[in-house]
């Protein structure tokens, strides 16, 4: 059953990846024109590139294989993707897409896991205490308030959070991943500079989370209270807190996991924009300069990234959600 | 006609979150149409005044890096950003009810793959496409923006309409109009779509949200319509020439609330028609 | 004779709805001896659930406008919400309706039973519990790894016949079934009412017995009440209101039977002293 179920599992992330490398492949050729060729030029022309830029065209044109036809070309791609070569930034020539993706990697992972693991554990409880009848008025009333904060994007508490801690009342620094000039290692002034220059980023992130969270787990902790064992638990003089607790929000818990894999792709592009109103050193503020600059193959590696990074995730929780709900395995889904 | 209307009336009466979410979307979109009749857009034009000054008697919500009007420039931003959000939700309800329809109808191979192909499309990050696609784009416009991000919001609507459709089709009273004899085309006209308008009109407003969302998160950065005025450029444009940083609270801080309160309205309303969707699936 | 068990006068159950308050229990008396077993038959909506809801105070949205209910002596009125809810399961249990979906699925039902003791402050050695456990279940007829499966693992009659061990655990003095079997086929049924009679009995705790199938309630209880519309219409020995129904909807619950029913529920009812299954074949 469990195996049966980790093989479909299977099935889809590697359609997801199949088509996202696939999408990545075919976007630049069906633009009319030739992106490459002409991003290639301009960025000649304005003298930003540096290095032996004649080399570099001929390489990617060979690289290409623009004479080729497309099966071949699509076929070369899937080789560069398995070689997990992404090619060279145009304007950083001769940085390599890889070291500029895994220069950002620790700073996004770091800041979106623990920005989803503390937004997803207080969503979820004071989504189970707003849905909670004996819950006081006042409690549910803030809770509320903090859903309200949710439907707004990520990256406009940010800009408000920014201005009021960093530029109004100085508590937090403006931007960056850790104060400029300090030379990173493991120590104390490393870890507090990272940590007091991830505050406001991770706020943000959390901040508008934590709503989303917690109507989910409203939602589905108000079904489950209508459930038969929840009456049942009611009956047997179970104490209040053990039934929200292990027969309410035990249950609800499943659909809220399930959410999250389903969330990752939205998080991530929120955190993107967060990361660029920080000029946060990691993946997504290196989008922006890639937008911002054209800087063609790095955007195509990041977004490369992204999509399977993503598509590996939520694999992961589904292999593990049958641990947490033994009903999964045994319907198979 | 006059039944529905009536029964919008009474919903809306019981239901204080949706009556709440649509009078703030209609003061907005109220706002959006007859606000930039009464202004005069050449104040928003780029060196239209003098730059950086905070608000003053003239220039309500003071100006602009570039010297446009705030005031003015989101009045004539609002409109637009609207009309993208409306746009893709419209094409991304259509495909969503036409491809949900189709899948909850005919079943078997086709509803696989229908499912199977909205089950991977929501797999992949919506931005990772969307900056693809917008990167690509030599010139991007108000129109072009709204096709674009409605290409990956049309899964959510097909996913609702699908389920509703299998479980409408079982039902008694469809399961006797097949019986009598009608036609599989008739069926889903006459029976099935008009018991699905709650859950259309549910589903029309995620994708609205879900539209706008991407598209503001496009145009911040930088991926949005360039010589366009849009709630989404406005942000970028004040972040690109770090409004923040020095202080022009003016500049960012309307066109957020703006933003925040499209999407505190369009919350409040789909939260509101969740209760609606709901309680009539509990009553049938 | 000893003082009731339960005893039930005048009481009233109202839910308020936008026509009104709406009457689903309508003044209806009644008392149990200790040990005894007492069936309310009544079709759907005649208020016999709602009065089961009413005596263990999980009423949702319905109010106990009038009248008392006394156990043990005591006036349950009188009684706190916190302290009902230790009373419930300890002096009162439930069997409940939905077996199927009675269970916490995502529980093992060793800790679904397991918290009975421990919300009603009776502590175990891990060693001990396990054996409380096991024994409870084989009271039952159940074997005693159940407690480690969950509940999808279990059939239906199973779940039922955890549900009853979980209703005795605390040794209770009643306890109130409701329509315990009517998710299960017919033998299951049987075999399921026949381990409640069973432990019942063992225990010495009376039972009211919830259901609408009067030839199954024939062979289980000693008296029967009939409620129709939130009235108790009809109340005696079950024998003599079979032979001889008062009420008019009473007589339509009996015709309906088929003879050959009406004819083993009645000789059920005669020869009734606890061996009623004449082909239950579990006790």
């Amino acid at each position: 059953m469990y195996l049966g179920y980790v093989a479909k599992r299977f099935a889809i992330m590697l359609l997801v990846i199949f088509l996202a490398v696939s999408i990545n492949f075919a976007l630049p050729r069906m633009m009319p024109g030739d992106p490459i060729q002409a991003e290639l030029s301009q960025v000649m022309a304005s003298g930003s590139g540096s290095g032996d830029i004649t080399a570099m065209v001929k390489s990617y044109q060979a690289r290409f294989g623009l004479d080729q036809p497309v099966w071949h070309q699509y076929l070369a791609y899937w080789q560069q993707v398995f070689s997990l070569d992404l090619g060279y930034s145009l304007v950083n020539y001769p940085e390599k897409v890889n070291s500029a993706i895994l220069n950002g990697l620790p700073w996004t992972l770091s800041l979106l896991g623990f920005a989803t693991l503390i937004s997803f554990s207080v969503g979820t409880i004071l989504g189970g205490l707003i849905g909670w009848p004996r819950t006081p008025r006042f409690v549910a009333n803030l809770g509320s308030g903090v859903v309200l904060l949710s439907s707004v994007p990520y990256f406009l508490i940010g800009m408000v959070l920014l201005y009021v801690f960093a530029i109004v009342l100085k508590w937090f620094p403006a931007g960056g991943g850790m104060p400029f000039g300090l030379n990173a290692g493991f120590n104390f002034e490393t870890i507090r500079g990272v940590l007091w220059h991830g505050t406001l980023p991770a706020l943000s992130i959390i901040l508008a989370e934590i709503g989303a969270w917690a109507i989910g787990m409203r939602g589905m902790l108000v079904s489950v209270l209508g459930e038969d064992y929840i009456s049942l638990a009611e009956a047997k003089g179970n104490r209040p807190g053990r039934i929200l607790t292990r027969y309410g929000m035990r249950n609800a818990l499943l659909p809220q996991m399930t959410r999250l894999a389903l969330a990752l792709g939205h998080i991530v592009s929120g955190a993107v924009l967060v990361e660029v109103i920080f000029s946060y050193p990691g993946i997504g503020f290196r989008l922006y300069q890639a937008i911002q600059t054209k800087d063609y193959f790095v955007l195509q590696g990041i977004i490369l990234l992204l999509s399977v990074s993503i598509a590996i995730a939520m694999f992961v929780l589904d292999l593990i959600y049958p641990l947490i709900d033994p009903r999964i395995t045994a319907r198979g889904r | 006609m006059r039944n529905l209307l009536a029964a919008i009336g009474a919903e809306l009466a019981r239901n204080r979150t949706l009556l709440a979410g649509v009078v703030l979307l209609g003061i907005i979109i109220a706002v959006a149409i007859l606000g930039p009749l009464l202004i005069d857009p050449s104040h928003a034009k780029v060196g239209a005044t003098i730059p950086r000054s905070p608000p003053n008697g003239q220039h309500w919500l003071g100006t602009d890096g570039q010297g446009r009007d705030v005031f003015t420039a989101l009045l004539l931003a609002m409109p637009q950003t609207l009309k993208i959000g409306l746009i893709a939700g419209l094409i991304s309800l259509s495909v969503g009810v036409a491809l949900g329809l189709i899948a909850g109808f005919s079943g078997g191979i086709v509803d696989t793959v229908i499912r199977l192909f909205s089950d991977v499309m929501m797999t992949i990050p919506g931005i990772a496409i969307l900056v693809l696609v917008a990167s690509n784009v030599r010139e991007m416009t108000v129109e072009l923006m709204a096709v674009i991000v409605a290409c990956l919001s049309w899964m959510v609507a097909t996913r609702t309409i699908r389920a509703q459709t299998l479980s409408l089709r079982e039902r008694g009273y469809v399961q006797i109009a097949r019986l009598n004899g009608s036609s599989e085309l008739k069926l889903i006209f006459v029976e099935v779509l008009p018991n699905l308008l709650p859950f259309i009109a549910s589903s029309f407003v995620i994708a609205v949200s879900n539209a706008m969302l991407a598209t503001i998160g496009l145009e911040a950065l930088g991926l949005g319509p360039q010589s366009e005025l849009t709630l989404g450029m406005t942000i970028y444009w004040a972040q690109f020439y770090g409004a923040i940083v020095r202080g022009m609270w003016w500049w960012w801080g309307p066109p957020i609330i703006l933003i925040s309160l499209i999407f505190i309205g369009l919350m409040l309303a789909s939260a509101g028609m969740d209760g609606f969707v709901n309680k009539r699936l509990r009553s049938d | 004779m000893d003082q009731p068990l339960l005893d039930v006068r005048n009481l009233i159950v109202e839910y308020r709805t936008a026509a009104g308050p709406f009457r689903a229990v309508d003044d209806i008396t009644f008392s149990l001896r200790p040990g005894e077993r007492f069936g309310l038959v009544g079709e759907s909506g005649s208020g016999k659930s709602t009065t089961i809801l009413a005596l263990m105070r999980m009423l949702r949205g319905g109010l106990v406008s009038s009248g008392s209910i006394r156990l043990n002596g005591r006036d349950l009125s009188t009684v706190s919400d916190r302290d009902y809810r230790a009373l419930r399961f300890a002096e009162m249990s439930l069997v409940p309706q939905g077996a199927m979906s009675s269970l916490n699925p995502v529980l093992r039902i060793g800790e679904q039973m397991g918290d009975i003791f421990d919300d009603h402050g009776v502590r175990h050695r891990p060693s001990e519990r396990v054996r409380v456990l096991s024994d409870l279940l084989a009271r039952v007829g159940l074997p005693a790894d159940v407690q480690r499966r969950f509940p999808h693992q279990l059939s239906g009659g199973m779940k039922q016949r955890v549900c009853i061990a979980m209703s005795i655990a605390l040794k209770p003095s009643l306890i109130l079934a409701d329509e315990p079997t009517s998710a299960l086929d017919v033998m299951v049924q049987k075999q399921v009412l026949g381990t409640l009679g069973k432990v019942q009995r063992e225990l010495g705790a009376a039972v009211i017995l919830i259901g609408h199938d009067m030839a199954l309630m024939a062979h289980f209880v000693d008296t029967v009440g009939v409620m129709y519309r939130g009235k108790l219409v009809e109340m005696g020995p079950v024998r003599q209101v079979f032979s001889a129904p008062q009420h008019a909807y009473t007589r339509m619950l009996i015709e309906s039977l088929p003879s050959f029913e009406k004819l083993g529920a009645f000789r059920g009812a005669g020869a009734r002293a606890g061996n009623f299954l004449l082909s239950g074949g579990v006790e």
